[in-house]
């Protein structure tokens, strides 16, 4: 994802290899630069040394702990999530009171993984985003699309539907992920809704071969 | 109806006391009361015979003088009862003279005792006696036969007993007031000692209730030597057992909670990774490699959880107890054994692992021990840097077989030594996750270690290596 054309570089410190890689790849696909720290050295070298956008903090890391982490990014005022198995009440107010922006568990979904850092971003960075996929471009502050440069006009709802595309790119939704995600759970309609608007927006914008149909899934934009 | 122990044993022995002592004062008294009714009776009687007596041979010295039957000269006979009557006639006591027919010849007996007399006896009869009561007065009567020739007279007697009866009376009296006061201070004796005997065994009530509870502090202090002493200090071993027994039972509880909390988290990572690996290949647009990633690093994880389980599950086993089959084992076959099970790995790190066998063949579980070995073996691997060396010693010393897992890697901080055999515990975490294990090898060698009644000892210095010794 782009700010002005500029990609989100995240640090992740985390100590198991696995589960590293699996944000790493999470956050490369969703489109993010991704830095991997295995110990809070590294992570402490990596926040001194390349200043990310966010970081996603373990808690419990060899060397230097996630907290102690933390109050390093709070004095450069880098936005943190921690990503942590420890589960009780009292670490999960200890992590927000010290500044944390939020606070995911083991075991998380990489979607949801995904949400947080996108609300987190927009939080910290999001007055002036301008996200672009080929050859539309979106700017969220004034609900405005641009095709080749030239406004589109789009009905709301089609509009809604185009920013959660462009916001998930390369992950697929179903139908009634989508219908929740933009009409909300008290709509009644039915999944023929999100067909008609999908077929609209890519008629509109030429996004025929970008809005794929994922056979028994749904849909995805693939950038 | 609850009575509490020491009222209950007072008032017991103060109603037997009560009894016992009422029962001894009504023996008592019956006695004395026999006594003065058998003396009064005496008295009387001898008097009465005295009289008697005395009449007859006045009367029978009469006539000798006179030579003529007294019967005959009614005056002579008169003078002489009266003057006799008058003379034995006193303050107590009363004389009534009369013939055979019952007439009055004599009386000094006032009319009212006269009238309830009522005693008469007829010729030859023995003398007669009766206790009557009149007025307010106890009087003995007694009537006799003056044996005349051809007639008879009667000579009455009475003689007032009031007095001496009035004295029983008023010795019963006495004696009670006397008994009812021993009682008294008896029975406040008794509760005040009874009370203080048996103080105790509420001092051992309350302590009982206190530990129930929850309070296992509490002891009790009686110094006695009777039975009451013998039962609080037995109080206090009971409490003692209990205590012991509580925190015993307490720290196996935390230390299964903290089990299956470590537990839990050693499965939340490795089903963190597959999960999300599995839910990014479902839904993301992947590249081939990233495919490729994601597949290895489910089958990589997925084979973590497997080997946790199924060391849980050894660990499980072998903590009930169950499938040790011991048996001569051979065990240079088993050294090798572990040999070839380590060579592909200890190749790869370029490791060289020498075994030295003193041992022909002892008495243990192969199959178990071969598993001590290999994760001991497998622990110094993981500390030896590529090209080191690792030495596995077995040797016999008198009667105990010692296994010696050597190396020279990294050991193990001096602060981590004590919890080794901890479960899930590992001693640095980073180099752990780097490397995989379940944090169950050690739990598990000691476990196994310890059904075989041996003793695992491990000596460790930081970057100067380990040493793990079993002795069987």
């Amino acid at each position: 994802m782009s700010a002005g054309g500029v990609m989100y570089t995240i640090l992740v410190a985390e100590d198991d290899a696995a589960i590293a890689g699996l944000v790493e790849m999470t956050l490369q696909v969703a489109g993010y630069n991704c830095q991997v720290a295995p110990d809070g050295q590294a992570a402490l070298n990596n926040i001194k040394e390349s200043k990310p956008d966010l970081a996603l903090l373990d808690i419990m890391l060899p060397g230097v702990d996630g907290y102690a982490l933390l109050e390093e990014l709070k004095k450069k005022s880098i936005p943190a999530l921690f990503v942590t198995a420890k589960t009780g009440i009292a670490d999960r107010i200890q992590g927000l009171r010290l500044g944390a922006d939020d606070y995911i568990t083991k075991p998380f979904e990489p979607l949801e993984l995904l949400a947080r850092v996108e609300t987190v971003l927009r939080r910290a960075y999001g007055t002036n985003e301008k996200i672009q996929i080929h050859h539309v471009t979106l700017l969220p502050r004034s609900r405005l699309v641009m095709m080749d440069g030239a406004p589109v006009s789009l009905a709301p709802k089609e509009y809604e539907l185009l920013e959660f595309f462009f916001r998930h790119r390369n992950i697929a939704y179903s139908r009634d992920q989508l219908l929740d995600a933009v009409w909300g759970f008290d709509f009644y309609g039915n999944t023929r809704t999100v067909d008609m608007h999908v077929q609209k927006l890519r008629r509109k914008l030429r996004l025929e071969k970008v809005i794929c149909t994922v056979n028994k899934v749904g849909y995805r934009l693939e950038a | 109806m609850t009575m509490k122990l020491w009222f209950r044993i007072f008032l017991l022995t103060f109603v037997l006391t009560a009894v016992v002592m009422a029962g001894s004062l009504a023996g008592i008294l019956y006695s004395a009361y026999q006594e003065t009714i058998s003396r009064e009776y005496e008295r009387g009687l001898d008097e009465h015979r005295i009289i008697l007596d005395t009449l007859s041979s006045h009367l029978e010295s009469v006539e000798r003088t006179l030579g003529n039957d007294l019967i005959l000269m009614p005056d002579v006979l008169e003078d002489g009862v009266v003057s006799y009557g008058n003379l034995y006639t006193g303050k107590e006591a009363a004389l009534r003279i009369s013939d055979s027919a019952g007439n009055s010849i004599f009386s000094s007996m006032a009319e009212n005792d006269e009238n309830a007399m009522q005693l008469n006896v007829a010729e030859a009869s023995p003398r007669v006696f009766v206790l009557r009561s009149v007025g307010d007065r106890l009087l003995l009567y007694v009537n006799g036969v003056l044996q005349r020739d051809g007639t008879f007279l009667q000579v009455g007697y009475v003689r007032d007993v009031s007095a001496a009866f009035a004295a029983i009376r008023e010795t019963a009296w006495r004696m009670t007031w006397i008994v009812f006061a021993a009682l008294l201070v008896s029975g406040a004796g008794l509760y005040f000692l009874i009370g203080r005997a048996l103080r105790p065994l509420m001092v051992l009530e309350k302590q009982a209730v206190s530990i129930a509870g929850g309070d296992y502090a509490q002891r009790v202090s009686i110094a006695r030597s009777d039975e009451i002493g013998s039962l609080s200090s037995a109080f206090n071993v009971m409490t003692d057992a209990v205590q012991t027994r509580v925190q015993e039972l307490e720290a196996a509880a935390a230390e299964r909670e903290m089990f299956i909390r470590s537990m839990a988290h050693e499965i939340k990572s490795p089903m963190t990774t597959i999960v999300g690996y599995v839910d990014v290949l479902e839904r993301m647009k992947l590249t081939p490699e990233q495919s490729a990633k994601g597949l290895l690093a489910i089958r990589q994880e997925s084979k973590r959880l497997n080997e946790l389980s199924s060391k849980l599950l050894d660990l499980f086993v072998m903590r009930n107890g169950e499938n040790v089959h011991m048996d001569e084992a051979d065990i240079p076959a088993l050294l090798e054994r572990v040999r070839l099970t380590l060579a592909p790995r200890m190749q790869d790190k370029r490791i060289k692992l020498t075994i030295r066998c003193g041992l022909d063949v002892w008495k243990l579980d192969a199959a178990l021990f071969e598993n001590v070995l290999i994760n001991l073996l497998d622990n110094a691997y993981k500390a030896t840097p590529p090209g080191g060396e690792i030495l596995l010693n077995a040797c016999r010393e008198g009667d105990r077989a010692i296994f010696v897992v050597q190396d020279w890697g990294h050991g193990i901080p001096k602060q981590d030594l004590d919890y080794v055999f901890e479960p899930f515990y590992m001693a640095d975490k980073a180099r752990s996750r780097s490397q995989p294990g379940s944090g169950l090898g050690l739990t598990l060698c000691h476990a196994i270690v310890q059904a075989h009644d041996g003793e695992i000892r491990i000596e460790s210095e930081e970057n100067l290596g380990t040493k793990v010794s079993v002795v069987l």
